[in-house]
């Protein structure tokens, strides 16, 4: 039975994007309507495409003792780990709370793929055999990343990676939630990183999802997702441990159960999944100052959601997407935006939605086009994934 | 620390050798040999069959593990569900690495939304026409506890009825010698905080710092089913459940710790 939820204070977070390392950043693009995407190559990349390509990660050597992660999505976590004084934060509540009480829960949708697509263009003459130095537990294998951040930071507790698809690193909050209110943990961190990959730009390229240009969400023009990569973190602690904190208040879950890579076109498991997040943070959909939007930019989803906006708020609502200026960072879209919230509930300052030009007038809910400077206490943000799966989470003061 | 109690309300394993009802329940009540034949194609019925052709291996798998714990007048609504796979789907992984490994590059849409880790519980929703929660997870080697943990904890917060299906199969080469299964396991688990007719006990969980040998199986002609892959650890727990007997049975866990399993069987 859904009901009323203890919140969760936020006391830590760290983010890297295309917009660069750290929060400010991607604050600063947020206030100044940027977008971070670039029309660049990408190795093996043989079409036109804008991605949101994190730089620095190529700079980024992991910890010697931990070689055998070695993989573009491990380094990018190390890229978060290493920012907005986050693993600083991380040693602090190791000292209050113990290595072994502290929950890591991630979110990707390929982990280090990558280092597999990169292996079979060095398969041997006969096609038989893989490098010898290719270790696939540690960079392909989807809890790969979940268990490099417990080797870099030391923790020792429970865990485990959700993929999900575009909802991954949504979910995490409501799995962190559980397990606190078990009593598994006393504190968590959650988070996503998911890094370009080939599997993915072609694999959406094939549903022709991919737009040429840089993507537009909720524009009459839009035609697909630009991809991104990112890595965010977030460290959940009880509230009665942490006042005056920014709060997770609610999460909802919901299945589409309608196909494997369209949403279902009423938005009717989308509406569900925000349904159930106001009933657990208490809010009446009246309370929700801003939504960040899933808002993909494929005509599909851009519709589907805007249809379970109408069914739950009315069309009277605040909202934006910002993949205009991150980029559809899949796995990693669910953190991203969660910290993008809390940059808005901290600075009073609602993102607008880079790229957007043409009204779509099949679109019943409006988006904001540009920042505005606004006072807001609660906050929704919508991710939704491949094979139905979607998730809303709550966040306020 | 000892969670609170769940009852499992049901167990389901597909394996070589162990795939009807009255084979699995003589092998795990220690009453027959495992002989490992070779497994039959899988069909679960419940997805309708133009769905079914566009599967894979091991999404039948998983849902052919979980079909049989489904019951009627379940409220599928208000039944979440955990999928947990160590590895996904190591075929679909193949086939795209070779794609893109060519020149031209042609990813197959199909295959693409079936390569997310989701896949399973993405055509699970559509069969059982549910929009009920489901979570799918890996934990690497520490699939099968991550798996158990997490469906406890959704079925504890929520006081619900919870499905907990894990499963792997075996790589094609080249990526079999890179990670190397011996055969394919699907356990599937009914939890709840209500017992029903069909309870086997139940059970709670305590992670412990202690050094604690992992749990062999009974029948000890299902060990190299039990060492077969992430999932296969889960076997000496059904022999536990299936013999509804109370004990303990240690699982291996993250980060080299171990998942206690305790079994009642005392109301």
């Amino acid at each position: 039975m859904v009901k009323k939820i203890k919140p969760l204070s936020i006391t830590a977070s760290s983010l890297v994007t295309a917009a660069g390392c750290g929060k400010q950043i991607v604050l600063d693009a947020i206030q100044n309507n940027k977008t971070a995407l670039r029309n660049i190559s990408y190795p093996g990349l043989n079409f036109n495409t804008w991605l949101g390509k994190i730089n620095d990660i190529d700079n980024v050597e992991l910890e010697s003792s931990l070689q055998s992660y070695n993989c573009r999505n491990n380094k990018l976590a190390k890229l978060g780990l290493d920012t907005d004084n986050f693993r600083h934060e991380i040693n602090s509540a190791i000292k209050k709370y113990d290595k072994n009480r502290i929950g890591v829960f991630m979110g990707t949708s390929t982990s280090g793929k990558a280092e597999t697509e990169a292996a079979y263009t060095q398969l041997d003459q006969n096609n038989v055999r893989l490098p010898a130095d290719f270790d696939m537990l540690h960079t392909h294998n989807i809890a790969s990343v979940q268990d490099y951040v417990q080797h870099s930071l030391g923790l020792d507790g429970v865990g485990l990676t959700i993929s999900t698809a575009c909802s991954s690193s949504a979910k995490v909050f409501a799995t962190a939630h559980r397990y606190i209110d078990a009593g598994l943990c006393d504190a968590a961190i959650v988070g996503g990183v998911d890094s370009l990959c080939l599997s993915t730009i072609y694999g959406f390229h094939s549903l022709q999802l991919v737009s040429s240009k840089p993507c537009c969400p909720w524009d009459a023009e839009r035609n697909g997702i630009s991809i991104g990569e990112a890595a965010g973190f977030v460290l959940l602690e009880r509230s009665d441990e942490a006042k005056n904190k920014i709060q997770l208040k609610g999460f909802g879950e919901s299945s589409d159960a309608y196909h494997m890579s369209t949403p279902h076109p009423d938005g009717e498991g989308a509406a569900i999944a925000m349904k159930a997040a106001l009933v657990r943070s208490g809010l009446s959909h009246t309370e929700i100052d801003y939504i960040n939007l899933h808002g993909t930019a494929t005509p599909s989803n851009d519709l589907a959601e805007s249809q379970a906006l109408q069914k739950v708020f009315s069309t009277d609502i605040t909202c934006s997407s910002t993949k205009g200026l991150t980029g559809h960072t899949l796995g990693a879209a669910g953190i991203t935006e969660a910290i993008i919230c809390s940059l808005v509930l901290e600075n009073n300052t609602l993102p607008g939605t880079v790229n957007f030009k043409n009204t779509d007038l099949s679109l019943t809910v409006k988006v904001l086009e540009t920042s505005v400077v606004r006072s807001v206490n609660n906050v929704m943000s919508n991710s939704f994934g491949f094979g139905g799966s979607n998730c809303s989470l709550v966040f306020g003061w | 620390m000892v969670s609170e109690k769940v009852y499992v309300n049901g167990l389901s394993v597909i394996a070589p050798g162990l795939v009807e009802h009255d084979d699995v329940l003589a092998v795990l009540l220690g009453e027959k040999k495992w002989c490992p034949e070779p497994l039959p194609k899988l069909v679960p019925s419940l997805l309708p069959a133009n769905e079914r052709r566009r599967t894979t291996p091991l999404i039948k798998l998983a849902l052919k593990t979980i079909q049989p714990l489904l019951k009627l007048g379940d409220d599928l609504n208000l039944t979440a569900i955990v999928f947990a796979s160590s590895d996904g789907d190591l075929d679909i992984d193949d086939k795209i690495c070779r794609a893109l490994a060519k020149e031209e590059k042609i990813v197959s849409p199909t295959q693409f939304h079936n390569s997310v880790h989701n896949a399973a519980a993405g055509y699970w929703a559509i069969a059982a026409s549910m929009r009920a929660a489901s979570v799918s997870l890996s934990a690497g080697d520490g699939t099968f506890a991550a798996g158990l943990i997490d469906a406890l904890t959704q079925s504890l917060s929520e006081q619900q009825n919870v499905l907990f299906v894990a499963y792997d199969v075996v790589a094609p080469e080249p990526l079999n010698s890179a990670r190397h299964f011996d055969y394919p396991v699907g356990i599937a688990l009914r939890l709840g905080t209500t017992r029903e007719e069909s309870c086997l006990g139940t059970i709670q969980i305590a992670l412990n710092d202690i050094e604690m040998n992992i749990t062999h199986c009974k029948n000890g002609s299902l060990e190299p089913l039990r060492n077969a892959n992430p999932i296969g650890v889960g076997i000496p727990l059904l022999e536990v459940l299936a013999m509804k007997l109370s004990g303990t049975v240690v699982l291996p866990y993250l980060m080299g710790k171990h998942l206690q399993v305790n079994i009642s069987n005392d109301e």
